[in-house]
């Protein structure tokens, strides 16, 4: 999952991607309105976090400016002053959300991570599949109740497969997705990824979980079948 | 009770008014008077000289007069005109017809040559008299007469009544007038000043923000003024809150760095610890000095609750869209509250905040208008307050919950506020379940 922040601090904008990088998302930054909203419109972000208080162009006007765009991605907004008037007008112009600072770090992985499933249409932090489960929350995947061990890309792959198991997804796309905008890519390296997945996901090969289309990319092929346990970040 | 402008005006008014007109009524009435009296002298006058035109002396050397004189009045009984002519020793010489049977006492004052009037009082009835004594040669020698005339005063008596009859009713008539006169231009005249007040309550009901331009120009440095510390109020208001917002963001933001590294502290984050903290120093100087400079007076307008509870709800709905709680709205368009914009979204957004917070599936918010108050009750379906937190939560200045910011605390903030207003909140169980918050303001 791709993420942008856009914040004018920038000890906190270092924190922050930082942090999230840490777990798992890949970050994108910038530290003013306009760079922010000229990298909302041009790459592929799965979720957005914005400060209101931004120079040059004002967080509720990048927001306004995105979703005119039909920019449809979620938005976090982080708001300094808590005012009711700020969080009402944010979230008229078009955020999901909100966060008052000072926050604490863990609530704001929990919001984004919140954001992203909602977008996903997914409402709790486990995803099942048959024999398969993913914990959103945990970043884990378990076969047959046994904890898989992947490296941190390998997780993203699944994540966003299963977050968009309603589409076909390229290669490009999912470079696009599970990298941030300064690593060097190569597509030949999903191949890889993908082919290690299959292997430890579907060990006996009899229920194909990802399936590839030729010369189009790759699908989730299970459906979902329960969700468990409740979801502790909303 | 003090009197208004109107009546200090109408009272003077009045006061000038009927000390004038009584005025005017008493020297017109004595004016008069001495008019008729002085005409009814000059009419006597005038029938001592007939009378001694008339006269002429006989053979016998005596005065005498014809039987009828010109003047009718002499010629009948029971007149209201009286004349005799006596010697200077009171022997009756003339007397009109007039005066059979009349006995007028008439003075014995005589003076050659002079009119001497008189006023006396005879069966029931004012008569003015004159005596005129006069010399006549005659073959005898000289001789001293009087001539004494008398009228009876009813009939003057009956003009001055009737005159000081319209005279009155003319006065009053007048005075009536005036005062109705007198009241339409007071009326005008402090039109302005009720358009004033007028537009004051419109102000206070929020119905406008401003004075209306158009006034006389003895009142325009009034209402200018008047506007014009409106208007700085509101600024000073806003830049108050931006001041203290501004402080708040500025902040927050280190603050939330410090969060950040606070766990991960080497020698190197250390400084920047230090470099943060010292700009959160100067910040709260910098803005609280800026902020107590800035007045708090404000003439606060009625704005409607219900558009702001609908963002709000909005808002929420969005945010807790995983919760699917089902809300009952129950607020007329009509309900205007007298409060701060930004301090009702507050008001409002941490109580509902709180319940979107602690419900399971519903919420109900409604509001209603009781004696110039309005009453606004918001309840909920989850676990609800306990009885010990409920007061503790109403002591002002309380965090009932520290460690959950926006429970508790939220409560607290929109009981401090209220404080303000003078409003009450009120913390009980609700029928739905959870807690029942019922504010009033």
């Amino acid at each position: 999952m791709r993420l942008l922040i856009i914040e004018d601090e920038p000890n906190l904008r270092e924190q922050l991607q930082k942090y999230l990088q840490q777990n798992g998302f890949a970050v994108d930054v910038a530290e003013d309105g306009e760079a922010g909203f000229f990298m909302g419109r041009e790459y592929p972000f799965d979720m957005a976090i914005v400060d209101l208080g931004l120079p040059k162009l004002s967080g509720i006007n990048v927001i306004q400016k995105w979703r005119e765009l039909e920019k449809s991605f979620p938005i976090l907004i982080l708001t300094a002053r808590g005012k009711w008037q700020d969080k009402v007008e944010g979230l008229e112009a078009g955020a999901d959300d909100y966060l008052v600072k000072p926050f604490h770090h863990e609530e704001l992985l929990a919001r984004t991570r919140a954001l992203l499933r909602r977008s996903a249409g997914v409402s709790q932090p486990v995803i099942q599949f048959d024999s398969i489960s993913i914990n959103t929350s945990h970043q884990s995947v378990s076969l047959r109740g046994k904890e898989l061990e992947l490296t941190a890309y390998e997780y993203k792959v699944v994540e966003y497969l299963v977050m968009n198991s309603d589409k076909v997804i390229s290669k490009t796309e999912l470079t696009e997705h599970i990298y941030d905008q300064d690593f060097d890519r190569d597509s030949n390296v999903i191949e890889v990824f993908v082919g290690r997945l299959r292997k430890k996901l579907d060990p006996n090969g009899n229920i194909k979980p990802i399936e590839t289309l030729r010369g189009r990319g790759y699908r989730w092929g299970l459906t979902q079948t329960s969700t468990t346990e409740n979801d502790s970040a909303s | 009770m003090k009197f208004s402008i109107h009546s200090r005006i109408l009272l003077s008014a009045l006061v000038v008014l009927a000390l004038f007109m009584g005025l005017t009524g008493i020297v017109l009435d004595e004016a008069f008077r001495n008019n008729v009296n002085h005409s009814q002298q000059e009419h006597l006058r005038t029938q001592i000289y007939s009378l001694l035109a008339a006269a002429d002396i006989n053979d016998g050397g005596q005065l005498q007069l014809p039987e009828e004189v010109t003047e009718p009045r002499l010629n009948i009984s029971e007149s209201t005109l009286q004349a005799r002519i006596i010697t200077s020793d009171n022997k009756l010489v003339w007397q009109s017809k007039s005066m059979l049977n009349v006995n007028i006492p008439f003075s014995s004052d005589i003076k050659m040559g002079k009119f001497l009037f008189s006023t006396k009082f005879y069966n029931n009835n004012s008569y003015t008299l004159v005596n005129f004594t006069t010399a006549w040669v005659t073959d005898n020698g000289e001789k001293t007469y009087v001539f004494q005339v008398s009228e009876n005063q009813n009939v003057l008596s009956k003009q001055i009544r009737l005159f000081r009859k319209n005279l009155w009713t003319w006065l009053a008539g007048v005075s009536i007038l005036l005062i109705i006169v007198q009241t339409l231009i007071l009326r005008w005249g402090l039109k302005p000043l009720r358009h004033v007040a007028e537009d004051l309550i419109n102000i206070e009901q929020g119905k406008t923000e401003r004075l209306s331009a158009n006034y006389p120009k003895e009142i325009t440095p009034l209402t200018n003024n008047l506007n014009q510390l409106l208007e700085s109020s509101q600024q000073q208001l806003t830049r108050y809150r931006d001041a203290l917002g501004n402080m708040a963001h500025s902040l927050k933001t280190p603050i939330a760095v410090l969060q950040g590294i606070i766990n991960t502290i080497s020698e190197k984050e250390k400084d920047t610890a230090i470099e943060q903290l010292n700009t959160i120093n100067n910040i709260v100087e910098y803005q609280l000095n800026r902020a107590a400079t800035v007045g708090q007076l404000h003439l606060s307008e009625a704005i409607e609750l219900l558009p702001i509870c609908k963002k709000i709800l909005n808002t929420l709905q969005k945010v807790h869209i995983d919760k699917n709680i089902e809300v009952q709205l129950n607020i007329s368009e009509k309900i205007m509250i007298k409060i701060e914009q930004g301090d009702l979204y507050e008001l409002l957004g941490n109580l509902l905040e709180n319940a979107f917070k602690w419900s399971h599936s519903k919420i109900s918010i409604s509001a209603e208008s009781v004696n110039k108050q309005t009453r606004i009750t918001i309840e909920d379906d989850g676990p609800g307050i306990p009885k010990e937190e409920q007061e503790r939560l109403l002591l002002r200045g309380q965090r009932a919950d520290q460690n959950t910011p926006g429970h508790g605390l939220g409560l607290a903030m929109v009981n401090d506020m209220l404080l303000l207003y003078k409003g009450t909140m009120d913390i009980s169980k609700s029928t739905l379940g959870g807690a029942k918050i019922i504010i009033k303001l």
